[in-house]
């Protein structure tokens, strides 16, 4: 849904759900995910399983939230990427090993 | 901790740096905490980096965005007194500052605490809102200013006020399909506004042609602009597919996958509300704001507000109300007599007056929606972490539920991640509607700590490097284990 107008910053390879994908230094988590084509879900509710995207982008909505680097609803617009980063989509309630 | 801090100040934006900068050049032993990687705060977001080497997106946004490098200058970068990518989860009348910082929480103290966490968009519940597709204006902006990122879906611009103009033509000029731009205001409250308030306006007369200047480009660039747009609903099952709204009578449906709605900003108050700083609701923003004196100094001797956080002036108006607060800090801690502090305050005082009247005029022009009281159907989504219609609120009003607290636990309302911060302002006005009282008498959620997600684990780690009492909030967080389902999966 949304593509660069510049190219300018340094690529970066992040791990979304396993799969290695390229994002910009300096981009947020949400933003990266969002400047893919795939996956086009973003999150799924943990309260009712439907999709959700991110909404404000600026730390309010919670609407971002993702796992990263193993830590659970992490806000996606507030944390810069980093190459290597691991980034699991949270798709529904987590499953709790007990 | 670190006691010695006389002053911490928290957001990097316009408001946040200009304290700071003041603050220090008064001898006060400053820290500047930042949520973001670099300063600049929403209006100047990324000004380092876009000012520099991004010359189509800088012509894009325009002559008031790269105002930002006088405003934010040289406050680049983490050093060890400007701390970047650092989250306030906590703050209290002693003056202590609960932060998340790489992963790990901890506490700092400091003599004051100036809060310049600025504004964020009026959440209006609409039908749809929570569809994938559906983000605010602002959030746009964002990705625009973060990553250079575009729209390549059909996009439907809605709301009203100078940022949802503004950012159309941001996306004009870069070739972006913007399909229409639908205002929630009509057309004749530009007439009323312009006669009441104009003199005013006029005095800011470069500010009041630039908001002229993007009307007209938008009709120049051929996008259509519909007035007076009511009943706005987005339509879509999975995905956004398109907006419904009605101009008087007549029924619109327009197609788009990307629909970004803005109806103007509030003050951010998690903060001031965390810490338990008085707070009035404005009737005429329709929002609540932290009482402050003349100085931005709170019911909290302690603690301090500046910029939009504390009223809504807008980004070139933050460092005066900024340095009003750096200069009431220094006079507390003895660093000017009151005299210098009065002296050096009354040339900021009149360019204030001046950003006020202006103001005055774009809130005629731009009113906050009225619809939200008694005006949301039963079916809309208030609560959009926990998926609570009004009808849901409603019913439990009806029920004899006393106000936002004790809907909170009736219907977990304002109970996911946000904590309220989406839903409260709508709480608080549909309370104000079905009980018909004033929305000051109705109050707010009940704001604790923290503030931010925090892990157990975290917070554990941070607790005992405080010699401090802790709060009787956070000793009942630490007991009862609330934060738990902020940092589990749910």
């Amino acid at each position: 849904m949304f593509e660069r107008i510049s190219e300018t910053r340094t690529l970066v390879t992040i791990y979304v759900d396993g799969r290695p994908v390229h994002a910009r230094q300096g981009d947020t988590v949400a933003a990266a995910l969002m400047s893919l084509k795939s996956p086009q879900v973003y999150r799924l509710s943990q309260v009712n399983g439907r999709p959700r995207a991110p909404y404000c982008m600026i730390g309010h909505c919670h609407e971002c939230l993702v796992e990263i680097e193993g830590q659970a609803n992490q806000q996606g617009c507030l944390v810069e990427v980093a190459d290597g980063m691991r980034i699991r989509r949270q798709l529904g309630r987590a499953e709790v090993e007990i | 901790m670190s006691p010695e801090l006389d002053l911490i100040v928290v957001g990097g934006g316009a408001a946040g740096v200009t304290a700071t900068r003041r603050a220090r050049a008064l001898g006060l032993k400053t820290l500047l905490l930042d949520e973001q990687a670099t300063p600049g705060g929403n209006a100047y977001r990324n000004i380092d980096h876009n000012s520099g080497s991004e010359p189509r997106l800088t012509a894009a946004l325009g002559a008031a965005y790269l105002a930002g490098r006088d405003v934010i200058g040289e406050c680049s970068g983490t050093n060890a007194d400007n701390w970047s990518n650092v989250q306030v989860w906590h703050l209290d009348q002693s003056g202590m500052v609960g932060i998340l910082r790489d992963g790990r929480a901890e506490f700092l103290q400091a003599r004051r605490v100036l809060v310049a966490t600025g504004a964020m968009e009026r959440p209006v519940p609409i039908p749809g809102w929570t569809l994938p597709g559906v983000m605010t204006v602002g959030a746009c902006q964002t990705l625009l200013k973060s990553s250079a990122l575009v729209p390549t879906a059909p996009t439907l611009m809605a709301g009203r006020g100078p940022l949802l103009l503004l950012t159309a033509c941001q996306l004009l000029a870069l070739g972006v399909p913007v399909r229409a731009v639908v205002m929630s205001t009509p057309w004749w409250q530009y007439l009323a506004a312009g006669l009441r308030e104009l003199p005013a306006a006029v005095r800011m007369s470069r500010s009041l042609a630039e908001g002229l200047g993007w009307l007209a480009r938008l009709r120049r660039g051929g996008i259509p602009v519909y007035d007076g747009a009511e009943s706005l609903s987005v339509i879509g099952s999975d995905q956004a597919t398109g907006l419904e709204f009605r101009t008087g009578r007549r029924l619109h449906r327009l197609d788009g996958n990307l629909i970004l709605l803005h109806e103007g900003i509030v003050p951010d108050t998690s903060l001031t509300m965390a810490s338990d700083c008085d707070q009035e609701w404005d009737e005429q923003q329709l929002c609540w704001r932290p009482k402050t004196d003349p100085w931005g100094r709170t019911s909290a001797a302690t603690i301090f507000v500046a910029g939009d956080g504390a009223r809504i002036l807008g980004a070139a108006a933050a460092p005066l109300s900024a340095a009003l607060a750096a200069l009431a800090i220094a006079c507390d801690l003895g660093r000017i007599s009151t005299q210098e502090r009065d002296r050096r305050a009354r040339p900021l005082r009149t360019e204030l007056a001046r950003h006020q009247r202006f103001r005055r005029f774009l809130d005629a022009l731009y009113p906050p929606p009225r619809t939200i009281r008694g005006g949301i159907a039963d079916s809309t989504i208030i609560c959009r972490c926990e998926g609570v219609t009004a009808g849901d609120l409603r019913q439990v009003i009806r029920l004899g539920c006393l106000g936002p607290n004790q809907a909170k636990s009736f219907t977990r309302c304002g109970m996911g991640p946000c904590q309220g911060r989406m839903c409260g302002l709508a709480v608080t006005e549909i309370f104000a509607s079905e009980c018909n009282r004033e929305p000051q008498a109705v109050g707010y959620f009940r704001i604790r700590p923290p503030v931010k997600p925090l892990t157990l684990e975290q917070f554990a780690g941070a607790a005992p490097m405080s010699d401090a009492p802790l709060s009787r909030d956070m000793v009942m967080l630490a007991a009862n284990g609330n934060s738990s389902r902020l940092m589990t999966s749910e």
